[in-house]
């Protein structure tokens, strides 16, 4: 009899199924698989799981949700992560009325403190012929289009507005879970129009995101925040 | 959708992945509101985004604690709601065990041969060759164990050529 991998896979799981416990009483309690995936546990005991695990149909099951929850789970704490750092960072918190953190001791110190320092911009302003003074290294890129638009699939075209400085750009478009769909080889331009190979990777009605990042001749990087489109039929 | 809106949405979409895998404990057949349980998990994560300092809420800790507590308690139900269905599954292939018995085919020869095959295997190979078979990826493997990926592999691979020797001997020949 000839066979490949599929049908040991097949045979084994037949033979889990066959083999499920009547009763759960033996498997090992959620709270252990939990422990079991997320590293907080003992080798010895880990074993011992996993080999009932690899033998119950019931605990593998659960094994492999609790597995891709916690996959998933990274992914979410980045994405908020990069999303809430570029909100600060555009969106400095609400100020406090500055009587109530302010004593009067200390108005007359930050008085001249502020007053330096509006004379010291002004100054790196007006007098300096380098325009890239007035968006440094930490400025946001602008996304032109799409935004938050659905487009025919043969008028994709991403557009932002260019950063001084910058050597090269990459396009990062991600699904709604925010995969990575596709990402871009370094691009000179500040706009792509998407050839019919990439456009295939994109389903029509689907919501997407794209990103540009702007690698500057330093070598650092400046993220724009994400925008949404789709391709209609 | 507009810009601000966007950890929302994020929030909303993670919460229906959740929902999603839990789903796969077939919890539609027991009636819990779908719409509920996905409204729960979106309300107790969006309240730590919402009402802690945006570093604190960011912590794994936070989403962790929520995220098992959800995951601990769909297992436990999905157990309860299991051992009811067993009970009367067993039942009933006790009164008609017989037929059952009888409808056993070509694939029982194969599972029986691979079962006692794999058992001959030794340690940590039988280990990945079993959880390989029963669906897991290596790379899924490598995560539970805590062992590299090339590890994993280089015990996958040799657990495999084992199991193929074993099989050869006893007439089914693996083909690549």
């Amino acid at each position: 009899m000839k066979t490949d991998l599929l049908d040991l896979k097949d045979a084994y799981r037949n033979f889990l199924e066959g083999n499920k416990p009547a009763s759960r009483e033996l498997c090992p309690s959620p709270e252990d698989l939990v422990l079991l995936v997320r590293s907080r546990m003992p080798r010895r005991d880990r074993s011992k799981i996993m080999n009932h695990t690899a033998k119950c149909s019931y605990c593998l099951q659960e094994v492999k949700t609790i597995l891709d929850v916690t996959n998933k789970e990274n992914k979410f704490i980045l994405a908020m992560n990069d999303v809430l750092n570029s909100a600060v960072h555009e969106k400095p918190a609400q100020a406090r009325p500055l009587a109530k953190r302010l004593s009067w001791n200390y108005v007359s110190v930050i008085s001249a403190v502020v007053l330096l320092a509006a004379v010291a911009t002004y100054s790196v302003l007006h007098f300096s012929s380098r325009s890239d003074f007035r968006r440094g290294p930490t400025a946001n890129i602008q996304l032109v289009s799409p935004i938050d638009k659905a487009v025919s699939s043969g008028e994709l075209r991403f557009i932002w507005e260019a950063v001084p400085k910058a050597k090269y750009y990459i396009i990062e478009t991600f699904d709604a879970t925010l995969d990575l769909i596709w990402r871009s080889e370094s691009l000179t331009t500040n706009e792509f129009q998407s050839s019919p190979d990439i456009l295939q990777k994109f389903r029509p009605n689907e919501k997407y995101f794209w990103r540009v990042t702007a690698v500057l001749e330093g070598g650092n990087k400046i993220k724009s925040r994400m925008s949404e489109f789709s391709i209609r039929k | 959708m507009p810009e601000q809106n966007y950890p929302e949405k994020l929030i909303l979409d993670f919460s229906r992945y959740i929902v999603s895998r839990i789903n796969s404990f077939e919890y539609q057949k027991y009636a819990i509101d779908q719409e509920d349980l996905l409204q729960s998990i979106y309300v107790r994560i969006y309240k730590i985004f919402k009402n802690s300092d945006k570093k604190r809420a960011c912590s794994r800790l936070y989403i962790n604690r929520i995220i098992n507590s959800v995951v601990i308690d769909a297992i436990k139900k999905s157990r309860k709601e299991t051992e009811i269905v067993n009970t009367l599954n067993h039942n009933m292939i006790a009164v008609h065990g017989h037929a059952y018995e009888k409808s056993k085919s070509q694939s029982y020869d194969l599972k029986q041969i691979l079962l006692r095959s794999l058992n001959e295997l030794k340690g940590s190979r039988r280990y990945v060759i079993d959880l390989y078979l029963s669906g897991l990826e290596l790379d899924e493997i490598a995560q539970l164990q805590k062992w590299s990926k090339g590890k994993t592999n280089n015990l996958f691979y040799r657990g495999l050529k084992d199991l193929k020797k074993r099989l050869k001997k006893r007439g089914i020949f693996h083909e690549n």
